[in-house]
C-alpha cells in the first residue's frame, strides 16, 4: 500500500535563505514518525508546507495518492490531514466544547451531532469536565490537548503535531505521549515535532528523521537515530562527538 | 421542532410581535418617526454585525452598500420611472457583485486591507455620485418616490419593521447554526480556522454578501422615506460610521446589540438635540468615549460576558466540590 503521506525534495526559501532544503519522507496510517531537530532547524517550516500554509519552492507532497502542493490550507485539512500549531492557538472567546465543535463541523451541518462528537472526543483527550470553560482559561498542557482535540475533531487521517513536548512538565509529557499513542491505535498517522525530550522520541516514534539547518541529516528507528554522529554533533557541537 | 427550540424562540417571536403592533398604539407622527430611525439604525447595524462583529472583519465603508440602495432606487424608480420595488429588487441584487468584489480581493490578504479597501470604495461611489450631474444630479441631488401612499408613516414603519426582523431573525438563526460557529472562529484565528477546514475567503464573503444586501434594502427604504437624497446623506463617512458604532456600542457579535445600541443613540441624540442644541454632538461623543471606556464588549456583549462568566464559575465551583469529595 502507498504511504500515507509522502514528501519527495521538498524545498523552502524565503529569499536567498533555504528554510527547508531537498527533504523526503514518508508516513503510514497508524505510525508515528517524529521530527526532531534544534531549535531553528525547519521544523515548523515542514509542518507549515505539509498543511498548506507555506507552498513549497520545489518539491512534491502527495497525500493518500494525490499530489497536493497547490491545496489551500482548509481544503487539505477537509481531505484528512489536521494540525496544531506550536505556540497553541485556541479560540479564546469560544468554550472548550466550542473550540472542539467548530473542528467537528468539518464533517457535518448539524449543531446537535457536531456538539455529540465534540463531547465525545473531549473524553477522549480528558477535557469533559471542562467542557463548559473558556479555552483562555487552560492551563498550556490542557491548551495542548485541546489542539489534538480539535483536530481530531475533522476526522483526519493524519495529524501533524507541531511541538508536543515543549513547556510540559514531565507528568505532562506522559500523559501526552499516551495519548499520541493511542492516536497510532486509532490508525491515525501522526508527525510529531519534538524538540529535544528524548522520552518523547524514544516512547512514541515508529521512527525519527531528524533536521538540522533545514536539511535531513538522519532517519530511521529512534535507536538508530540516537546513537549517529552526526544527529550527536548536532545537538552536542562538535568536539562533544569526537570524543565519543 | 422540540419544545426546548421552541421556548428559545418564544422571547425574540414576542418581542417581533410587539415591534409590529406599535403603530396601532403610537399615533403620534414624532415619535413614530423616532421608532423609525431606530428601526434603521438597528437594522444597518445588524448588517454591519454579521461581518464586522460575528466575522471580524472591521468595515468603514458600509455606506457604499447603503447609498447603492438608495441611489438604485431613485435611478430606476425616479428618473427612470420604474415600479419603486423593482428599484428595491435591483439595489438588492447590485450590492451582491460590490460586495463580492471588495471581498474577494481583500479576504484573501492578512492585514489592515479590507477596512481600507471598504473606506476606499465608499468614498470613490462618493466623489462619483457627486461628479457623474448628467445622471446623479451630483451635489443637487435627486427627489425619490413615495413607497406608500398618503400621509400616514405607518407603513413605512411597518416596511421597515420587518426588514429590521427579518435581519435580526437572519443573525438569529446564524449564531445558532453551523455558519455562526464558522464566523466566529474566523474572527477568532483565522489561521486555525483554516486549518480545521474552514474557507475563510468564502465564509467572510458570504457574511459580507448577506450584510451588503441588509444595508442595500434599508438604503433605499431611507431614501423613499426621506423623499430626497444627495451624496452627502447616504454615502458619507459619517453613515459607515454610525453604522459601526451602533453595533460596537450595543454589542460586537451579539443578536440583539445592534438594535440596544441603535436604541440607546437615537434617542440619545433625540434628546440632547432638544435640550443642549449645538452642544448635542459634544455629549453624543462624551458617552461614546465612557460607553467604549466602561462597557468594551457594549452594552449587551458586557452583560453576557458577566453572565456566561458567572455560570462558568458555578461550572467550576461544583467540579472543584467533586474533586474534593473524590480525593476525601
Amino acid at each position: 500500500m502507498a504511504p500515507l503521506l509522502e514528501v519527495h525534495n521538498l524545498t523552502k526559501a524565503f529569499g536567498g535563505l533555504y528554510a527547508v532544503r531537498g527533504v523526503s519522507f514518508s508516513v503510514n496510517r497508524g505510525e508515528v514518525l517524529s521530527i526532531i531537530g534544534p531549535n531553528g532547524a525547519g521544523k515548523t517550516t515542514v509542518f507549515n508546507l505539509i498543511s498548506g500554509f507555506y507552498s513549497p519552492t520545489e518539491g512534491e507532497i502527495r497525500f493518500k495518492g494525490e499530489v497536493i502542493n497547490r491545496l489551500k490550507p482548509h481544503q487539505r485539512a477537509l481531505r484528512g490531514l489536521g494540525r496544531t500549531f506550536q505556540i497553541v492557538k485556541p479560540f479564546p472567546g469560544l468554550s472548550i466544547l466550542e473550540n472542539v465543535m467548530v473542528g467537528a463541523f468539518a464533517r457535518t451541518n448539524s449543531v446537535d451531532e457536531a456538539r455529540k462528537e465534540a463531547m465525545r472526543i473531549l473524553e477522549f483527550v480528558g477535557l469533559e469536565g471542562r467542557a463548559h470553560l473558556l479555552a483562555s482559561t487552560l492551563t498550556l498542557a490542557g491548551r495542548k490537548r485541546l489542539e489534538v482535540a480539535r483536530a481530531l475533531a475533522t476526522k483526519p487521517d493524519l495529524i501533524l503535531l507541531d511541538e508536543v513536548s515543549a513547556g510540559l512538565n514531565p507528568t505532562e509529557v506522559e500523559e501526552m505521549i499516551r495519548l499520541l499513542r493511542q492516536l497510532a491505535d486509532m490508525g491515525i498517522g501522526s508527525v510529531a515535532g519534538v524538540e529535544h525530550v528524548m522520552q518523547v522520541v524514544m516512547t512514541i516514534s515508529d521512527r525519527v528523521v531528524v533536521l538540522n539547518h533545514g536539511e535531513l541529516i538522519a532517519a530511521g528507528t529512534p535507536h538508530e537515530v540516537v546513537n549517529n554522529p552526526a544527529v550527536i554533533e548536532a545537538y552536542l557541537g562538535g568536539e562533544v562527538a569526537h570524543h565519543a | 421542532m422540540s419544545t426546548s427550540k421552541i421556548r428559545d424562540a418564544a422571547l425574540p417571536l414576542l418581542l417581533a410581535a410587539v415591534v409590529l403592533a406599535v403603530p396601532l398604539v403610537l399615533k403620534t407622527p414624532y415619535w413614530l418617526n423616532v421608532l423609525i430611525l431606530v428601526l434603521v439604525w438597528t437594522t444597518l447595524g445588524t448588517a454591519w454585525n454579521i461581518v464586522g462583529g460575528y466575522a471580524g472583519q472591521l468595515s468603514l465603508g458600509h455606506s457604499a452598500f447603503f447609498g447603492l440602495g438608495a441611489y438604485t432606487l431613485a435611478l430606476t424608480a425616479g428618473k427612470l420611472g420604474w415600479n419603486p420595488w423593482a428599484g428595491i429588487a435591483l439595489g438588492m441584487v447590485l450590492s451582491v457583485p460590490l460586495a463580492l468584489f471588495i471581498g474577494s480581493i481583500t479576504f484573501r490578504l492578512h492585514g489592515p486591507y479590507f477596512v481600507l479597501a471598504s473606506l476606499a470604495i465608499a468614498e470613490v461611489l462618493r466623489l462619483v455620485t457627486l461628479a457623474w450631474r448628467s445622471v446623479t444630479n451630483g451635489a443637487v441631488g435627486l427627489m425619490v418616490p413615495f413607497l406608500f401612499e398618503g400621509i400616514s408613516r405607518a407603513p413605512y414603519y411597518w416596511f421597515i419593521a420587518v426588514v429590521a426582523i427579518v435581519a435580526v431573525g437572519l443573525t438569529w438563526w446564524i449564531e445558532r447554526h453551523k455558519l455562526g460557529y464558522y464566523l466566529t472562529a474566523i474572527r477568532e484565528d483565522q489561521e486555525t480556522a483554516e486549518s480545521i477546514g474552514i474557507n475563510t475567503t468564502g465564509y467572510k464573503n458570504l457574511a459580507l454578501v448577506l450584510s451588503a444586501v441588509i444595508a442595500a434594502v434599508t438604503g433605499s427604504f431611507y431614501a423613499s422615506y426621506l423623499s430626497y437624497i444627495e451624496p452627502d446623506i447616504v454615502l458619507s463617512e459619517p453613515v459607515s460610521l454610525q453604522m459601526a458604532i451602533v453595533a460596537i456600542i450595543g454589542g460586537r457579535g451579539t443578536v440583539f446589540g445592534p438594535a440596544v445600541g441603535a436604541t440607546l443613540l437615537v434617542l440619545a441624540s433625540e434628546l440632547f438635540r432638544a435640550q443642549f442644541k449645538q452642544a448635542h454632538l459634544l455629549i453624543y461623543g462624551l458617552l461614546l468615549m465612557a460607553a467604549i471606556l466602561f462597557l468594551p464588549g457594549g452594552v449587551l456583549g458586557t452583560l453576557q460576558q458577566r453572565i456566561k462568566a458567572r455560570r462558568a464559575a458555578k461550572a467550576a465551583a461544583i467540579g472543584a466540590t467533586f474533586a474534593r469529595k473524590e480525593a476525601s
